[in-house]
């Protein structure tokens, strides 16, 4: 049986690096299949997607990194796909580790597998700061779920068929990378991490600027909580 | 309560009911949102006819004048009003999600459709 895989690209104002991402995908993996989610940008990222006839999902307004990847989890799901792998659109993440991402789930042994920086503590190790913001909410999710995670903010994950359907449903709409984990924990998930290089974005910027961290830590804080109290989601399988 | 005020109050509660009323019937406003002004309505009009309530209910939660249990209640209504607005601007938002992942999805098969077409 041949797994079928996608690669989802979730993708706001990268105009200056979609091209290079999904060329590299398209010549050097062929085995996976992709969907570029154009979240609303402002910039020509559409244009680009058009002239080089990638796979696009268009978004008329932009929904946020959360409903964004949730477009892509709805398209999983629709085209029947096994697996689907968060890959972001501005270069940070390296499609080389993708095999190593979903080997676990292949071998039907989680449902969930985050690409981790920090296991290896090779490549890009992003700001001091932004460490710290991740150190506390690791705790938060062990506090909330008994998980030992070390890279909770990581974008660059894969998720198996069920957990493609529960996502497809049931997704955070902003900042949605930590309470995704508590979403899979609680709802019976398995989650794993295994060890990756991610490189510092090529262009575009993050959507977490400085302004917003606190505000970031009390809301994320805040929705692991609730996802945590909320138990098992009220899904259609 | 002197009568000139009570009849004030009662010419201004019924003001306000029959605006409700016409926006309802005009559908400027969904009877399902309007639940909770009727209630601020039927709260005023109580105490309307029975101002005595006021002087009561204040007594029995240890407000000493009863015009403070009145900028209380406006508060509590005030704040009521507001959360079912969040509410429904919350449930909005699922739903404006919920379109615009479908309209993007719908858009990508029938690009796909038309090139399979445009090729065959």
């Amino acid at each position: 049986m041949v797994i079928k895989v996608l690669i989802i690209i979730p993708a706001y104002n990268e105009a200056g690096s979609i091209k290079a991402v999904v060329d590299t995908l398209i010549q050097n993996y062929p085995q996976y299949d992709y969907v570029v989610v154009n979240d609303g940008s402002t910039d020509n990222t559409l244009q680009i997607c058009r002239d080089c006839q990638f796979n696009y999902l268009d978004l008329p307004i932009n929904l946020g990194i959360g409903g964004a990847v949730q477009t892509g989890y709805l398209y999983a799901k629709e085209n029947n796909y096994d697996i689907a792998v968060q890959l972001d659109g501005d270069g940070q993440h390296n499609p080389e580790y993708i095999e190593r991402l979903i080997a676990p789930i292949i071998k039907q042994e989680v449902h969930m597998v985050i690409g981790s920086r920090f296991l290896n503590k090779k490549g890009f190790q992003t700001s001091f700061l932004r460490r710290m913001g991740i150190l506390f909410l690791k705790v938060v999710i062990r506090l909330c779920c008994g998980l030992r995670l070390s890279d909770v903010t990581s974008g660059f994950r894969a998720a198996s068929k069920p957990l493609i359907v529960l996502f497809s449903q049931n997704y955070a709409l902003d900042y949605p990378e930590p309470e995704a984990i508590v979403t899979s924990s609680v709802n019976g998930f398995s989650v794993v991490e295994v060890p990756v290089e991610m490189n510092a974005r090529t262009a575009g910027k993050s959507t977490i600027t400085a302004g917003h961290s606190v505000y970031y830590m009390i809301k994320v804080s805040l929705a692991l909580l609730i996802s945590r109290l909320n138990g098992k989601a009220h899904w259609r399988k | 309560m002197p009568l000139i005020l009570q009849i004030f109050l009662l010419v201004g509660v019924l003001c306000y009911l029959s605006i409700i009323l016409l926006m309802l019937k005009r559908k400027r406003l969904n009877l399902q949102y309007t639940l909770v002004w009727f209630f601020s309505a039927a709260f005023l009009l109580i105490i309307t006819f029975f101002p005595e309530l006021v002087k009561t209910l204040s007594k029995a939660i240890g407000i000493s004048l009863p015009s403070n249990f009145i900028f209380i209640a406006v508060g509590v209504f005030t704040l009521l009003i507001v959360l079912s607005l969040t509410s429904v601007i919350s449930k909005l938002t699922n739903q404006t999600y919920r379109l615009t992942q479908n309209q993007a999805l719908l858009e990508a098969r029938i690009r796909h459709m038309e090139e399979h077409v445009d090729n065959g």
